[in-house]
Order: structure tokens, then C-alpha cells, then sequence
């Protein structure tokens, strides 16, 4: 289990981004963390990666600290802009012992990209989809992915949604950020609001729609319009 | 120690172009002043002869011979704006992580392993091209002292290599001398990179802050130190030496402490 | 290896380009010296004393110090050795010897192998130290500063001879440089004594010898408002002196009384040939004598240095590119006791003569 304690995070005496976040993600479920823009849902994935520094909490993967446990999709790029697609995926099996590059060759059939193109020449869905190969083909238990369908087409969105559902989510623990609640609610185990830098609020989708009869959307407006 | 040679392979990689497009830019600057100098100064003579009406010999006696020592006398400019070249890479190889439409920041605080020898990957690449520099510019240095023979007359030249004041300053002709340039090199280039830390870890005024008090420390310890070892006015020179250096070492190692604390703990993308 | 390709290019570029200039400097020439005699036995023990100090004023800045029985010290210096050089006069002495003469107001003197220093940080006392160089054991001894000497502003003790047991001190104002009084301090009884010195009130004084409680000095008084002097000399037994008219018109590089305290020899200065002037204090007759040595400077003007030491002139001449003549005279009977050459295998022109070192 990914267990986050008490994230806290402020600028100056006023500003606080985080005020104690604690949520937990299982393995082999998909855990969704929402929240309006600027909220700190970017935040909390980068802090858990140590991308930010945080003035307290905790993050332990079953019980430890080790972040070489999660991989982590940015919403940006993140290889050297000269950079082909190939020269990245060299680049991974370099410097990753957990690199698995026939899971990174199935991907790139799959999504149909080549080896020789520059990343950065890339429309925006490939460039999407090429971050995702670079999460996916590594053996790590937990993935943690930033805005993964931001600004994308349908089709292409439909492409990354159906990695959620293959033989690659085997036992993975996927915690994501989102907007696009409509596309991927079928696939959600679990959501989480993000509220001035708080949870607010957290939920089985299953409990919530069986139990309560409501879908996600629905409890977003009423979490964000009171 | 194998991820540490491949970062860093990876930084030179990255700016390959720039550093061999310099060093070509830089030699042939320095080899086209001498030609210069030496047509100029042919020039010279041959005018003064018929302004004169004296022959080559009295003109050249006049004029006087032009020695290396003149011709090459522009290659410390030449090295000068190489220096900022280098001060400019320092900087510039930090913040390109941050900047652009990719961010390689991302990538490497993403590694496996100790951020260390993500420090140390940008380090080594500095010292690399202070140090071919330095090697370069003493090649070059010849092979203008080549062209120069070849080119001037032997009646104009003054006999013997003799380098500028400047150029001497560098070029000892002591190994010890060099190993404590490059040193000293590095020590800047350390101080630099704490500094770019400093500010890629704190927000803007904050990080500014934070500069200033590092810089007001630095001063501190060197304006301080001698301030007290003169009015104590106990120690011998060689004992006054031994502590300023003994506190170059100590700052130097804290540069670099400082910085592989704030890529550890305190870094922001 | 194609992973650090880039690497191992800055690398190979980095340590050829050293090599090559470690290869250059390796390949510049030092000169080799030797010394051939001339004249006279080197081993003599005065033969022995004398060093002489060359630069390279080449590329690379070595320094040689030539012992006249052909022993060759090379010194090259680095930023490293600067920074941990000591300064010329501490060679060896024990540690608070050392840190006492760092005083700006300590002053030294180096006699027979033992360093004497002295001063008064506060015109209160005088305080005293030396050291002699085979022991490393400092006396130190402080006396109270005498009447006179305190009424000066700024003091300054300058030691100036040991004679006996007996050390001569001249102290002045060093502000004004003038009021000079001189004293004799007894090492054996720990006493302070002045000696009278007539004419010298508000002049600067130099003290040019002492021998049997005579003293020999002379005083410059500086006309107002011009840069002219007036020199003269005074020939005293502590009453009353008696001034030397015969030479307040001669211009000297160096003075010196001879041993036997009956003549004065004085090294003129800047003549293409050694000449220097014995004048006997009793007859007050004067005798100019020269030596003709066939100088050569080389192209920093520089090549000739000459001392005059315990009635001996010791003189050094360039006289061709690498090759020094050193001379060792007899002052009153100018009678050459040494003259040798030091001379360069390699004949460099970069090596220039600095100075003549006598232990």
C-alpha cells in the first residue's frame, strides 16, 4: 500500500498549498484525486516523488520509505530535446535496473510509435502516449500520473483509457489527477477530494453509486458547490 | 559511479556544438590577430621606408622588430571573454533543465540512486572544459608561435618565444601552478552552482534573500578573517597562509555540501 | 564505451594538451654551472662564505645560488612555495624569535652567525633578543629606557655592531629621523651607556664604524625648502670630534672603518671599473685605487654587484653571456686573495647576476 501522512506544504506565512493530506492508494486499483485547478493536486504527486520539498508528512510504500517503488508520468516532457523516441528508451534502460523494455516495445507497437521520432515534434496525443510507455515499462508497483488526458483527442483518449483496463494494470496501484471525470468513471476504484489544500472528502466509486445512487460527477458538484 | 560518467557524458553531449564551435572560434580569432600583426607591422616598415626615404634596415631599426611577445599580445582578451564563456556554461547548465518545452529537471530528481551524482555529472563537465581549455590555448599558443616564424620576415622578428605579461601569469612553465588554477576554477564554479541552488530551491524573493546572506557570508569569512589575524598579531606569515588556506578548503567543501544538500532536500522543479 | 564518448574526448584532449606543456617546460634549458679559479685557493674559509645569487630571467624563473666551490642550489618557485616562503631574516630561528621580529618596531642584525633584534613597543623599555644559529636556546633581557631616548616620539632602536661584548644601538625619532643618540649596551653586565656624539642634534646621523671607543660617523642636515644637503664627517672619541673635511665631497656606495680602526675605505659608486678610496684617519692622506674589470651588462643592464666586508672587496662582473668573474680583494694592499670564474656550459643570456651572498 502507497500511504500518504500529513503533507503539508506552505509559502510564507499565508499561503498554504497543503494542510496535512493523508490518503492511502491499494494495489491493483486506480485511485483518482480531484480537485479544482491550482487546488495542489499537482503538488501532491510531485511531493511525493521528491520533486518538491514538503515542511511535513510522510509518504511509505508498504511500510517504507522508497520512492524507487513508484514511477511517475509528468503532464510534461522530460527527456532532452534533441531526443528521439528511441534515444529515450536507451536512455531508460540505462539508468532504470527495473526498466522492462519488451513491456516498452508492446507499447510502442500498441500506440504505434516509432523509434526514430523526435519527441518534441510529436503531436500532443503521441507525446501523451509516449509518457505513458515510460511509466508503464517500468516494474514498479505504483504509478502515479499527472493530468494524463489534458488536452488530448478523444481517440487518443480513448487509446490511454484502455491501457487501464489491459493485462498492464496487473496488481498496479494507479493514483491519477483529472478533470476528465466522463471517460474514465468506469474505471475508477476510488476517488478523493482536494479541497484549500485539504481532503475533504473520500470514496469507494462503488460504495458511492451503490449506496448512494450517485455517480462521480454528481458528487463533485456537490463537493465543489457548497 | 558507472551513472555518474553516463550523466555526465550526457551534459557534454548536450553541449557539444557550443564547446567545439568556441574553441574553433577562439583559436582562429587568436591565429588571425597574429597574421594581422604581422602584415601590420610589414605594412608599417614598408610605409615608414618610403615615407622616410630610409632603407628596410634603418625603417626596421626605427620601427623596431616585432616580437611574439607583441603580436600575440590580443590572446588575453581572447581567454578573458573565455572565462565568461565558462562562467555563462556554469549557469546556463543548471537552469536549460528548467527552461525550454521539456523539463530534464524532471528526469534526473527522477533517477535511482543519490541526486549526488547528478551534481557531480555537471561538476566533472566544467572541469573537463576549464581543462581542455587551458591545454587548447597552450596548443594554440604554438602553433601561432608556428605561423608566426613561418609568416614574418626574418629580418623583422625578434628573435626568441617570449609570452605577454598576462599569458605568463597562466603559463608558469609550473605544473603545481596550473593544478591551482583549475582549482581555484572549480572553487568558483562550486560557489556558482550554490548559488543557482539556492535559487532554483526558494521562491523568487526568498531565494534572492538567500543569496545575498550566502554572498554576505562569504565576505564574512574572508574580510573577518584578516580583519582578526591582524589585530591579533600573533602569527607568523607562513602560519597566516596555512589558515587561509585551510579556510579556502573548508568553504570550498561547505559549496559543495550546501548544494548536494539543497538537490537532496530542498530542490523544486 | 560509446556512453562516454564525450567524456573520454575532453578527457584524452585534456591530458594531451597538459602533456604537451609539460613536455615544453621540461625541454627549457637550465643553465649548468661551474666555477674555474683563477686565482687563490678555494677552499679559503672567506672563499667558502661567498654565494652568488643568480636569476633566470627566462621563462622559467629559476633561481641559482653558486657556491664558489661549485656546489649549484636550484630553486623554482611555485604559487604554493610563495604563499609558504618565510621572510628572508627568520632562517631556522626559534619560533618566538619570530614572532618577536614580526614587530614593526623590532629591527635586526645579523653578525658572526647570531640575530640579534631590538625595540620598544612603548618607549618604556627596551626590549632585546638573539639567538645564536647552532643553538636554538633565545636570551632575552629587557632594560629601562634611558632618559634621553625617552624623550623622543617616535623610537627607533637600531642595532648596529657588536663589538666584544659590548652591542652599539643608535636610536632615533623615526618620524623626523633626527636626535640620533647612540648607545652601548654590555651583554655581560646588562648595562646601558650613551655615547656622545658632538654635532648631531637635529641631523640625521649614520654611524660609518667604531673601533676602541672611536667612532666615526656622519651627519646630513637638509637645507629648508631644498632638496640639498650638507654632509659631513666627524671622527670622535665620545668628547670632542673632529670633523673630516677631506671627505664631505666624496660620494660613496659603501663606508667602512677597517679593522685595525685607522682607516676609512670607501666603495665608490656607479664607475665602469671597482675603484674605492683608503683614507687614513691619522695622517688624513687619501689613496684611490681601481681595479679594471672588463664589464659586461647584459641586456636588463644589470651585472655587477660588489660588497665591502671586513676590509675585503668582494666583487661579482658579468664579463660575457654566462660567465661571472668574482674577486676577492685585499682593500688596503690590493692584493687579489681570490678571482674565479663562474661560468655557464650553456652560456644562456636569461641568467642575470642579483647579488653576492657572505655568510
Amino acid at each position: 500500500m502507497l500511504e500518504v501522512h500529513g503533507l503539508k506544504k506552505r509559502y510564507g506565512r499565508k499561503k498554504s498549498i497543503l494542510e496535512g493530506v493523508s490518503f492511502s492508494v491499494r494495489p491493483d486499483s486506480i485511485t483518482c484525486l480531484i480537485g479544482l485547478n491550482g487546488e495542489g493536486k499537482s503538488t501532491i504527486l510531485k511531493a511525493i516523488m521528491g520533486l518538491v520539498p514538503v515542511d511535513a508528512g510522510t509518504v511509505l510504500v508498504d511500510g517504507e520509505v522508497s520512492r524507487e517503488k513508484i514511477a511517475f508520468v509528468p503532464d510534461l516532457q522530460t527527456m532532452p530535446g534533441y531526443m528521439t523516441i528511441g534515444d529515450a528508451l536507451t536512455y531508460m534502460g540505462d539508468y532504470y535496473p527495473d526498466w522492462n523494455s519488451k513491456v516498452a516495445e508492446e507499447l510502442m507497437g500498441l500506440f504505434k510509435l516509432l523509434t526514430t521520432d523526435k519527441i518534441l515534434e510529436l503531436s500532443k496525443g503521441n507525446q501523451a502516449k509516449f509518457s505513458l510507455v515510460l511509466g508503464f515499462a517500468l516494474d514498479r508497483q505504483y504509478l502515479l500520473l499527472d493530468e494524463p488526458f489534458a488536452g488530448i483527442d478523444l481517440f487518443t483518449k480513448e487509446q490511454i483509457a484502455w491501457i487501464f483496463s489491459s493485462h498492464y494494470m496487473e496488481g498496479r496501484g494507479i493514483l491519477m489527477t483529472t478533470h476528465e471525470i466522463i471517460e474514465i468513471e468506469h474505471l475508477i476504484d476510488r476517488v478523493v477530494f482536494l479541497q484549500d489544500g485539504r481532503i475533504i472528502d473520500e470514496h469507494d466509486t462503488e460504495e458511492m453509486r451503490e449506496v448512494y445512487g450517485k455517480s462521480v460527477q454528481d458528487r463533485m458538484r456537490e463537493v465543489y458547490q457548497r | 559511479m558507472k551513472q555518474y560518467l553516463m550523466l555526465t557524458n550526457e551534459e557534454l553531449k548536450r553541449s557539444w556544438k557550443m564547446i567545439v564551435s568556441v574553441i574553433l572560434a577562439m583559436a582562429s580569432i587568436e591565429i588571425l590577430t597574429i597574421v594581422g600583426r604581422v602584415i601590420y607591422h610589414e605594412r608599417q616598415v614598408k610605409e615608414y621606408m618610403s615615407y622616410a626615404k630610409l632603407s628596410e634596415s634603418d625603417a626596421i631599426e626605427t620601427i623596431g622588430e616585432l616580437s611574439f611577445q607583441q603580436a600575440s599580445s590580443y590572446f588575453s582578451y581572447v581567454i578573458m571573454i573565455g572565462i565568461v564563456l565558462v562562467i555563462l556554461y556554469a549557469i546556463q547548465i543548471w537552469y536549460r533543465d528548467w527552461l525550454g518545452e521539456s523539463k530534464y529537471i524532471y528526469r534526473l530528481l527522477l533517477l535511482p540512486g543519490s541526486r549526488a551524482k547528478i551534481f557531480f555529472a555537471k561538476w566533472t563537465s566544467l572541469a573537463l572544459v576549464i581543462i581542455s581549455f587551458i591545454g587548447l590555448q597552450w596548443v594554440v599558443i604554438q602553433l601561432s608561435y608556428v605561423i608566426f616564424n613561418w609568416l614574418i620576415k626574418d629580418d623583422y622578428r625578434a628573435s626568441s618565444f617570449n609570452m605577454s605579461m598576462a599569458l605568463k601569469q597562466l603559463y608558469t612553465m609550473n605544473v603545481v601552478d596550473l593544478l591551482l588554477i583549475v582549482l581555484v576554477s572549480l572553487f568558483v564554479v562550486s560557489f556558482l552552482f550554490m548559488l543557482v541552488l539556492l535559487e532554483r530551491s526558494y521562491r523568487k524573493a526568498k531565494g534572492l534573500i538567500f543569496i545575498i546572506l550566502e554572498v554576505a557570508f562569504l565576505l564574512l569569512i574572508t574580510v573577518g578573517n584578516m580583519y582578526v589575524i591582524e589585530k591579533l598579531d600573533i602569527f607568523l606569515s607562513q602560519e597566516i597562509s596555512a589558515i587561509m588556506v585551510a579556510i579556502f578548503v573548508l568553504y570550498f567543501v561547505y559549496t559543495i555540501w550546501k548544494s548536494l544538500r539543497l538537490l537532496k532536500w530542498k530542490i523544486s522543479v | 564505451m560509446r556512453k562516454f564518448k564525450f567524456v573520454l574526448i575532453l578527457a584524452v584532449v585534456s591530458f594531451l594538451t597538459v602533456g604537451i606543456y609539460t613536455v615544453f617546460i621540461q625541454s627549457i634549458d637550465e643553465s649548468d654551472f661551474t666555477v674555474e679559479t683563477v686565482k687563490g685557493d678555494p677552499k679559503q674559509p672567506l672563499v667558502r662564505s661567498v654565494q652568488a645569487e643568480l636569476y633566470d630571467q627566462g621563462l622559467k624563473g629559476v633561481d641559482y645560488n653558486v657556491r664558489l666551490d661549485g656546489h649549484v642550489e636550484k630553486t623554482k618557485e611555485n604559487l604554493i612555495s610563495g604563499l609558504f616562503e618565510s621572510p628572508y631574516n627568520e632562517n631556522g630561528a626559534p619560533a618566538d624569535f619570530r614572532r618577536f621580529i614580526r614587530s614593526d618596531y623590532v629591527l635586526t642584525l645579523e653578525q658572526e652567525g647570531v640575530s640579534y633584534a631590538i625595540g620598544t613597543p612603548n618607549n618604556n623599555k627596551w626590549e632585546l633578543q638573539y639567538w645564536q644559529g647552532s643553538k636554538q636556546r633565545v636570551v632575552k633581557k629587557m632594560f629601562p629606557a634611558p632618559a634621553e631616548a625617552q624623550k623622543l616620539v617616535e623610537t627607533e632602536l637600531n642595532p648596529y655592531r657588536r663589538i666584544g661584548n659590548n652591542l652599539y644601538v643608535s636610536v632615533q625619532d623615526y618620524q623626523t629621523n633626527s636626535g640620533t643618540l647612540l648607545y652601548k649596551i654590555d651583554l655581560k653586565n646588562d648595562t646601558v651607556q650613551k655615547i656622545n656624539l658632538p654635532y648631531t642634534s637635529k641631523k640625521e646621523v649614520m654611524i660609518l664604524g667604531i673601533h676602541d671607543e672611536m667612532i666615526v660617523y656622519r651627519t646630513v642636515e637638509y637645507l629648508e625648502g631644498s632638496d640639498e644637503s650638507i654632509e659631513k664627517t666627524y671622527w670622535s672619541d665620545g668628547e670632542t670630534a673632529q670633523p673630516l673635511k677631506a671627505l664631505n665631497s666624496i660620494i660613496a656606495n659603501q663606508t667602512e672603518l677597517s679593522e685595525d680602526g685607522t682607516k676609512l675605505i670607501m666603495l665608490e659608486g656607479d664607475s665602469d671599473q671597482s675603484s674605492w678610496i683608503v683614507y687614513d684617519l691619522a695622517s688624513k692622506k687619501s689613496e684611490k685605487h681601481s681595479m679594471d674589470i672588463p664589464l659586461v651588462t647584459d641586456k636588463f643592464g644589470l651585472g655587477s654587484y660588489t660588497e665591502l666586508k671586513d676590509d675585503l672587496i668582494y666583487t661579482a662582473n658579468r664579463i660575457d653571456d654566462g660567465v661571472i668573474n668574482i674577486r676577492i680583494v685585499d682593500a688596503v694592499s690590493e692584493r687579489v686573495l681570490y678571482e674565479g670564474n663562474i661560468k655557464d656550459k650553456l652560456k644562456r643570456k636569461e641568467t642575470s647576476l642579483n647579488s653576492l651572498i657572505l655568510n
